[in-house]
């Protein structure tokens, strides 16, 4: 009888300690911002890893948005994305976070290190609380940057005022002055940039441009189509319930969108 | 700001210590989200036990201390031996210039929650000796478990794991 109630007052303590050490061991505190090593400088790593595409005409682009309180959706849909053959890269717009935390941004870290085609990022609002600014340049790297893709150039475009001031649109505007063909990539869509109703008016006049081939964002959670100037900026859902989009990039340079929820697409109209 | 709170949180603690003199002890603990370092003081009436701790941690950036105040009561709901197990809930608080209690004016209604304090739920093994090891989860964290699909997110994305001792404990 004794052994028994020993025996199993030992397994239940090694049972409990076993889920101590196993269930992993985040912070130390809920607003620590060390970063776990080999988690860093990922967007110079997945550019490095993408290539230039120099051999592609057209190519396909996953496109999530707002993974913020749901990084395991984004798991999902970025492992979806990995099994399809069809995509180059995928872009996530924003809202890596919601609240800037440290764990937040290492969630969304090894997602993009798990990942086997190179994923990208942009800030976005939530992004930019607390230490968010340097845990985002350390874990993924700058908040503007460019890079290019089977001729296309990819301008990710920091546009979220209340966090960071008025959108940099100088060095938007050197970007699209300075290749021929470009995708504007930043969180906050035309017409729903925040504070600055003049922010709007002045990328809403970008799309006027020749070199302007149209642009994705995330931000409003619901998927959008918007037009200017016979140019698309479309606004991806967020990433809950698995929803994705796809970008079409053809050899003209137009681009067609299909909506995703889970394993299910269709063309956005 | 920092050296005020701090103040505030010390004062608190003493004051809530008082009718409990003779059941006060110091404590001493890292991570389960109070701190890298914290320290206070705890007691305990029959099966809750309470901790008042402040908590430092390094920071990364600006060569900075991020500074916090903790208060824990936790209930004891089995005793085996010489270990008991606890469970209970926590506050933590971070008033430093990063962070806010209400949302700043320039912001519109509702934009962000506040991010100047969190609630905690934690599980303790507690031995007769005063060690203890302590899993710890944040209420948000909590919200993520629960609207994300079961075993897209795994505990140790979550739970922050701690060590403590209580200094004299019977």
């Amino acid at each position: 009888m004794r052994f028994y109630r020993f025996f199993f007052r030992t397994l239940k303590f090694t049972l409990l300690l076993k889920t101590l050490l196993v269930s992993g061991c985040g912070g130390p505190s809920p607003w620590a911002n060390w970063l776990p090593s080999g988690l860093n400088d990922l967007t110079r790593k997945s550019l490095e890893d993408l290539g230039n595409g120099e051999s592609k005409s057209e190519f396909a682009v996953g496109l999530i948005a707002d993974p913020q309180v749901t990084p395991g959706f984004l798991r999902m849909a970025a492992q979806r994305l990995n099994h399809r053959g069809d995509i180059d890269f995928t872009i996530i717009l924003g809202d890596l976070t919601d609240r800037s935390l440290n764990e937040e941004f290492i969630w969304v870290g090894n997602i993009v290190v798990e990942a086997h085609r190179p994923m990208l990022t942009i800030v976005g609002n939530h992004d930019g609380l607390i230490h968010g600014e340097e845990i985002y340049r350390s874990i993924f790297g700058p908040l503007n940057y460019t890079f290019q893709y089977g001729g296309v150039t990819f301008a990710m475009w920091n546009n979220n005022p209340y966090e960071w001031g008025y959108p940099d649109f100088d060095w938007l505007r050197q970007v699209i002055e300075s290749h021929t063909k470009v995708i504007i990539v930043a969180h906050q869509p035309p017409r729903y940039i925040a504070r600055y109703p003049s922010a709007n008016d002045e990328l809403i006049e970008l799309y006027q441009h020749p070199h302007v081939l149209g642009s994705i964002h995330g931000h409003r959670h619901h998927f959008e189509l918007q037009v200017f100037d016979g140019k698309p900026a479309m606004t991806v859902a967020r990433v809950m319930d698995e929803k994705y989009a796809i970008m079409f990039i053809h050899e003209d340079g137009h681009l067609t969108f299909d909506r995703c929820e889970g394993a299910l697409c269709a063309p956005q109209l | 700001m920092r050296a005020a709170t701090l103040g505030l949180l010390m004062g608190l603690g003493g004051i809530l210590a008082q009718p409990l003199q003779a059941e006060n002890r110091f404590v001493l603990q890292s991570g389960a989200n109070q701190g890298l370092i914290a320290g206070g003081v705890s007691g305990e009436y029959g099966f809750a036990y309470w901790a008042l701790t402040v908590g430092l941690t390094p920071a990364a950036y600006h060569n900075d201390v991020i500074t916090q105040g903790n208060g824990k009561l936790n209930f004891a709901i089995v005793e085996e031996g010489h270990y008991h197990l606890l469970i209970g809930g926590s506050l933590f608080v971070n008033a430093s210039d990063d962070t806010f209690f209400t949302l700043p004016g320039k912001y519109p209604n509702r934009y962000y929650p506040p991010n100047a304090y969190f609630l905690g739920a934690q599980a303790t093994i507690l031995a007769k000796n005063g060690l203890f090891i302590e899993m710890s989860i944040l209420d948000y964290y909590m919200e993520v478990l629960a609207r994300n699909p079961r075993g897209s997110i795994t505990n140790g994305e979550v739970i922050s794991l701690g060590i403590g001792y209580i200094f004299d404990h019977t």
